[in-house]
């Protein structure tokens, strides 16, 4: 996996090399504008946890020593995790999730028009699909 | 059919060399079995081709966003690889069942609406992230445990293929965070997190509940592909993320917990 992280990252980020904006800042002051104007996730969210270890609540880039990272304790990961539902509501469709499908499709036919259906995902509902007429 | 554009990667082939004939190594594989690796490639079809429309929402938003004309151009392409890699699934499956099938059926989409999103422009930001780094690097890890496992040269053949685009559309990710101005570093960072743990969610119920193992034929077991994601977020994500200079201690907090994702 080591590997990958220079196949991707840093060859991805060289895609762009010369770009102003991927040279390091300095540090700037941390925006917390999701928290502010959502009192209730600001204990929890992401920024929070960042700024905790922060006494001088900036950013740090990478090239310099960071302050350490809070210990976790259940109720600061799980507030992460429910902050991670409210805001990301779901992830991008994965292309790799055919072991769900063993079955072939199932045709139905209602009121006179054939769909095609598929067991979606685990704990989800089957999904049919009306057929191309032209298949 | 499923329609590869003349214009694609490959001027309008599925593939940059054809694939292995392999005609001895499918007559060998146990009838059950092969026609269950089939029944999978099929299925992988219709999930590549979904992706498609996941990258028509990244082309969109980079071209919104003014983003380099290299990135939104290789948005664009990745468009059409992924018709590609369905294109390609397919051909897999027909060579497994060893007759002609007939392409999966569309399946419906959806996608993150990241509702507290500061502006359009950031939504647009998170989407490119969210797909692209986050989604394409997990599925680089997946590939990568499956080609380090499989035996049979017809799906090392199928796997390098995909490896191939799925490198460059991670890379697009991970370009376009190095673009992204400091003065914006500290509100993506507060996104990791979510990103993470929704997209992370989504490879554990797609990719990781099956219970069988297929591997020298291509297909890791859900021990090796669990293993394999959790690897990705030590080993790239986090590393990566900090390498573009994004805050990533929220990450490794959530990481050292055993990375929950319910």
């Amino acid at each position: 996996m080591h590997k990958l992280f220079h196949t991707l990252v840093v060859s991805g980020a060289a895609l762009v090399q010369g770009c102003a904006s991927t040279q390091v800042a300095a540090a700037q002051p941390v925006e917390t504008a999701r928290a502010e104007r959502s009192p209730s996730v600001a204990a929890t969210s992401p920024s929070a946890a960042n700024a905790a270890a922060s006494p001088t609540n900036t950013v740090s880039p990478p090239v310099e020593p960071r302050a350490a990272t809070p210990a976790a304790t259940p109720g600061s990961v799980q507030a992460l995790v429910a902050d991670a539902r409210s805001c990301a509501d779901v992830g991008w469709h994965t292309t790799k999730s055919a072991h769900m499908w063993i079955e072939r499709a199932q045709t139905v036919t209602v009121e006179g028009h054939t769909y095609s259906c598929l067991p979606e995902e685990a704990n989800r509902t089957p999904r049919c699909c009306r057929q191309d007429p032209a298949r | 059919m499923i329609s590869v554009s003349p214009s694609g990667r490959w001027g309008g082939r599925v593939t940059s060399r054809p694939l292995p004939d392999a005609r001895d190594e499918l007559d060998a594989i146990d009838p059950v079995v092969r026609e269950r690796l089939a029944d999978i490639w099929w299925t992988q079809s219709a999930t590549e081709l979904r992706v498609a429309t996941s990258f028509a929402v990244v082309h969109r938003s980079l071209r919104e966003l003014g983003a380099e004309a290299s990135l939104v151009a290789l948005a664009e392409r990745a468009i059409d690889d992924e018709h590609r890699h369905a294109a390609l699934c397919l051909e897999m499956a027909t060579r497994l069942y060893g007759h002609d099938v007939e392409p999966p059926p569309l399946l419906p989409t959806r996608q993150p609406h990241h509702r507290e999103a500061l502006d359009e422009d950031e939504r647009r930001a998170l989407y490119v992230i969210g797909q692209c780094a986050l989604n394409e690097t997990f599925a680089n890890a997946y590939l990568s445990t499956a080609y380090g496992a499989t035996k049979s040269p017809l799906a090392r053949a199928a796997i390098n293929e995909l490896m191939r685009d799925e490198i460059d559309h991670s890379r697009l990710g991970w370009a376009f965070l190095a673009t992204i101005p400091a003065s914006k570093r500290a509100r993506i960072s507060d996104w990791l997190v979510p990103l993470t743990i929704t997209n992370l969610r989504e490879w554990h119920e797609s990719a990781t509940t099956h219970t069988y193992s297929y591997e020298s034929h291509g297909i890791p077991s859900a021990d090796a592909v669990r293993e394999a994601l959790g690897e990705v977020v030590r080993t790239v994500l986090i590393p990566g993320f900090a390498h573009v200079g994004l805050d990533v201690r929220a990450l490794e907090l959530w990481s050292r917990a055993g990375m929950p994702t319910r």
